[in-house]
């Protein structure tokens, strides 16, 4: 299981994590971060702060965070577009930042897929994906840039110019440009903000498939950990500029490293709790002491909705307080008897009307305690 | 990969992460940066010192009263002029914009030509009409009534011709706020209880307040630096007063006082604008808001008509009438042109190298103050606004004394004449430049490079075209602007080096109504198209001088 790994591994400093999971497989590194910082106006904002990590050939990673934590500086720094303050920055195997050498981004065989997809409003389709294909031979360019439409399924709009293409359309073009000179990595910053709720589930769908299909190692930027879990291999949480956890999405969602990955990857309450022996004892029960924590600590353990079962029972301590119909499930929100509010996950169909007393019932697969300081345990 | 190979990249790495790192400014920036602010800043710098260098003496022309009677005038003349432009544009920006008069598209094109018509050409016309012997004056004495009964020399000819052709100004400034005003703001007036006239005082006039006072400035400007229309309407004022002093007097120390009073008065007036919009927010509009409601006129519409078209017969219709008149026949106009081919080769050459000039410089500190960091850009676009601030006659006079001190090789030649349009609409040029860049987003440039081009690349293939037509409205601003340009041309021409202003001043004086009329048409048709052709586009008029 994913995360049993990852467990194992947590106390273990942040490269040796890095290097264990590159030993595990036999794919080449394509991209290797090490210690990279960057600090903005003249040194006071620190934007990227000692970043590592490494992407394996053909991986997706996904780069999450709130707005502001440095993914997006950590994707121009990869690209070029910045210059790092420290560490180094390995692409394909070639040092393209490390102090003394900066190659600048034309020389790094980097495709990139921006925001505001940032295709050339005078050239057509055919001519924005032709634009990083100069250096090639006339019949070996056009072949390339028909396998690049097809890839995305444009091959008919060719002759259109950009602005009479839908969001999901120039999205596409936007793609097949990147793709086409065959680049060792291709950067994605906010692929999907653009886009209409309902076309944006159909193009994570489509760019997975799309990058998939092409082979194409990728690095994107997201805010929705939705979109990262979908569509990623590996996810790293930023945080102010930190990288906080770098793990496959089940392991970040299920055994956050913090008590922001918890909170940023999904709702949770963080309950107080005591570890004795085998047992954590919490106000709504025991949990088992998963990772041999040891005695006499107390802790706060993370619980998501979807592990709390709700009980009507007149002898209940805990009293429902509301109720949030969501779709496809119902959430309540629960006092317990200390006056701890926790929440719960309910089928769409089952309703417990505000003001009724309950049994709270714990059942998490993963028991995740946090110490004082938000630190996993 | 060879030991050589990585050699290389190194090297080539360590470059670019200089120029990464500080910031731009390469050796060409660097250059061009220098040289840009030596030529705009030293011929202000040149006036100040030969100013100071009289020591108090030099002063002692402030002593006197007459100089307050000038400043008087002066600001009066400035002011009342304003005024009297607001007076002729806001109605007709409200109608044109807001309601459903009918043609009101070709009407709101018209209204914008008396900005091709300098003001010296309505001084001209307006001379001939209502010149003490003018055709109102014969008419009336003709019908047997006593003496002449209207007279346009002095004051308050110069105050109507002025604002008649500069409303424009207030006209475009006004209509695009109207234009983009959103109109959730007046309904939710209407929606308290304000009726439309309340509505309309209480909350679409307060908003436009930015937009009437930089109108107003722009105007205001023009009436304090213009000299073709008060010299001809022999008022007296700063700029007909330092003409008179350097041309008649050759007395270039009081020249230089009284400019120096000149661009104290403009820059004060400047200073003032800033100040006065405050902390205020003007902002409306976002993209996405409907357009603004479009009032039905009614019973209306006749009045509404009517004051559209007087604005826009006394300021085209005409003055061109009167100046077909005046010409006669399509044979003295070609007389004219042949007889004058010289001029008009003048005019446009001159005209045509420094929009050509004016618009690489501009684009070079667009793209610097745009793209670039550090202080260069600011510095840069600071310096290149100085020519909006000095009329031309101070032009003309601190370029006279920059290069008669210090090279004096260019003194006398017609490249004097081109740097004085160069400096003086420059910035024209600029905000071509600066409007188009600031379309163009700079992930463009981002994707071209991380698409295989390097910076050059990146700018020639993708920034380049796609400012182009922006780069070219900027370059017609300038022609029209440097055709139109007299007083400057006066005092730096070299002898005999006639111009078509120059030509329709002198002719005015000399009472050759057919050349002043005829040349003043040709001059017209020049300025008036490409004039045209950049309101079609909607491009940055309100930078039109």
């Amino acid at each position: 299981m994913a995360g049993t790994k990852v467990i194992q591994l947590e106390h273990i400093s942040h490269s040796k994590r890095v290097k264990a999971a590159q030993s595990s497989s036999p794919r080449p590194t394509v991209i290797r971060i090490e210690q990279v910082s960057k600090r903005y106006g003249g040194g006071s904002v620190m934007a990227v702060e000692e970043v590592s990590f490494a992407v394996e050939k053909g991986e997706i990673l996904a780069l999450l965070g709130p707005s502001g934590c440095g993914k997006t500086t950590t994707l121009r720094l990869i690209a070029g577009f910045e210059v790092p303050d420290s560490g180094r920055i390995e692409i394909g195997g070639r040092m393209v930042a490390h102090d003394t050498i900066f190659l600048p981004p034309e020389q790094r065989g980097v495709g990139m897929v921006f925001q505001s997809y940032a295709l050339f409003p005078h050239l057509t389709v055919l001519e924005n994906v032709a634009f990083g294909l100069r250096q090639w031979g006339g019949e070996q360019q056009r072949d390339r840039i028909a396998e690049a439409l097809d890839l995305v399924g444009l091959s008919k709009l060719e002759g259109r110019y950009p602005h009479e293409l839908s969001g999901g359309q120039q999205q596409r073009v936007a793609l097949a440009r990147a793709l086409a000179p065959s680049p060792q990595v291709v950067l994605l910053d906010e692929p999907f903000s653009n886009l209409d709720a309902d076309m944006r589930a159909q193009m994570r769908e489509d760019v997975r498939s799309i990058l998939r299909q092409a082979g194409t190692t990728a690095i994107f930027v997201t805010h929705d950990q939705e979109e990262a879990f979908v569509i990623a291999d590996q996810v790293g949480v930023l945080n102010h500029g930190r990288l906080e956890q770098l793990d496959h999405p089940e392991a970040i969602y299920h055994t956050p490293a913090s008590r922001f990955v918890a909170r940023f990857v999904g709702s949770a309450d963080f309950i107080p709790g005591l570890v004795q022996g085998e047992r954590i004892t919490t106000e709504f029960g025991i949990l088992p002491n998963q990772r041999g924590l040891a005695g006499g600590q107390a802790v706060e353990v993370m619980i998501r909705p979807d592990d709390i079962d709700l009980i009507p029972d007149q002898a209940g301590k805990a009293i429902v307080l509301t109720r949030q119909f969501r779709g496809a499930d119902n959430l309540y929100c629960v006092r317990l008897p200390s006056g701890q509010k926790i929440h719960s996950s309910q089928d769409s169909t089952r309703i417990i009307e505000p003001g009724t007393l309950v049994v709270v019932k714990a059942n998490p697969t993963h028991v995740v305690c946090f110490d004082i300081n938000g630190v996993a345990q | 990969m060879v030991s050589g190979d990585v050699r290389r990249v190194e090297l080539g790495g360590l470059w670019t992460l200089w120029r990464f790192r500080a910031m731009g400014p390469g050796p060409a920036a660097v250059a061009g940066t220098v040289l840009i602010i030596l030529l705009t800043a030293s011929p202000l710098s040149a006036l100040l010192i030969s100013v100071f260098a009289g020591g108090i003496k030099a002063f002692s022309i402030l002593v006197d009263s007459a100089i307050l009677l000038l400043v008087g005038r002066t600001m009066l003349l400035a002011a009342l002029a304003t005024l009297w432009a607001m007076i002729l544009g806001l109605p007709p920006a409200w109608i044109l914009t807001r309601t459903d008069l009918p043609g009101r598209r070709i009407l709101l094109a018209v209204a914008v030509l008396p900005l091709a018509i300098p003001p010296y050409i309505g001084a001209f016309t307006y001379i001939t009409l209502l010149g003490p012997v003018g055709w109102v004056n014969t008419a009336y004495q003709a019908a047997g009534a006593g003496g002449p009964i209207v007279n346009i020399y002095g004051l308050w000819g110069g105050i109507f011709v002025l604002g008649l052709f500069t409303y424009p100004y207030i006209l475009l400034m006004a209509g695009a706020a109207l234009k983009g005003s959103d109109p959730a703001l007046e309904e939710a007036a209407r929606a308290v209880g304000l009726r439309p006239i309340d509505a309309f005082r209480r909350v679409t006039l307060p908003l436009l307040r930015p937009s009437l006072l930089a109108g107003g400035l722009l105007v205001f400007l023009y009436a304090l630096s213009d000299f073709g229309a008060v010299s001809l309407l022999r008022v007296n004022t700063f700029t007909t007063e330092i003409f008179h002093q350097l041309n008649t007097r050759f007395d270039q120390r009081n020249a230089a006082v009284l400019s120096a009073i000149l661009v104290l008065i403009t820059a004060m007036v400047l200073m003032a604008q800033r100040g006065s919009l405050g902390r205020r927010s003007f902002v409306q509009r976002r993209s996405g808001v409907s357009p603004p409601t479009i009032y039905p006129l009614g019973r209306w519409k006749l009045p509404a008509l009517c004051c559209t078209y007087i604005v826009l017969g006394g300021s085209v219709f005409l003055p061109v009438a009167l100046l077909l008149y005046q010409t006669g026949s399509p044979i003295s106009l070609l007389h004219t042109l042949i007889a004058g081919h010289r001029f008009l080769w003048n005019s446009l050459w001159t005209a045509t190298v420094a929009a050509t000039v004016a618009s690489a410089l501009g684009l070079f500190v667009a793209y610097l103050a745009q793209r670039r960091q550090g202080p260069a850009g600011l510095l840069l676009t600071a310096t290149t606004q100085l020519g909006y601030a000095i009329p031309g006659t101070v032009l003309g006079l601190s370029l006279i004394l920059l290069y008669n001190a210090y090279l004096p090789w260019v003194y006398g030649t017609a490249a004097m004449v081109i740097i004085g349009y160069l400096l003086r609409f420059l910035p024209q040029a600029v905000q071509g430049s600066t409007a188009a860049l600031v379309q163009v987003d700079s992930s463009l440039e981002e994707a071209a490079r991380s698409l295989g081009r390097s910076g050059w690349q990146a700018l020639r293939e993708v920034t380049f075209p796609l400012i182009r037509p922006g780069i070219a409205a900027g370059w017609m601003l300038v022609f029209i602007s440097s055709m139109k340009e007299l007083a400057a041309t006066l005092l730096l021409r070299p002898a005999g080096f006639d111009t078509l202003p120059v030509r329709i001043w002198i002719a005015s004086i000399e009472v050759d109504n057919v050349g002043a009329a005829a040349t003043s048409l040709i001059l017209i048709a020049i300025t008036g198209l490409p004039l045209f052709l950049i309101t079609r586009r909607d491009a940055t008029l309100s930078q039109l001088d």
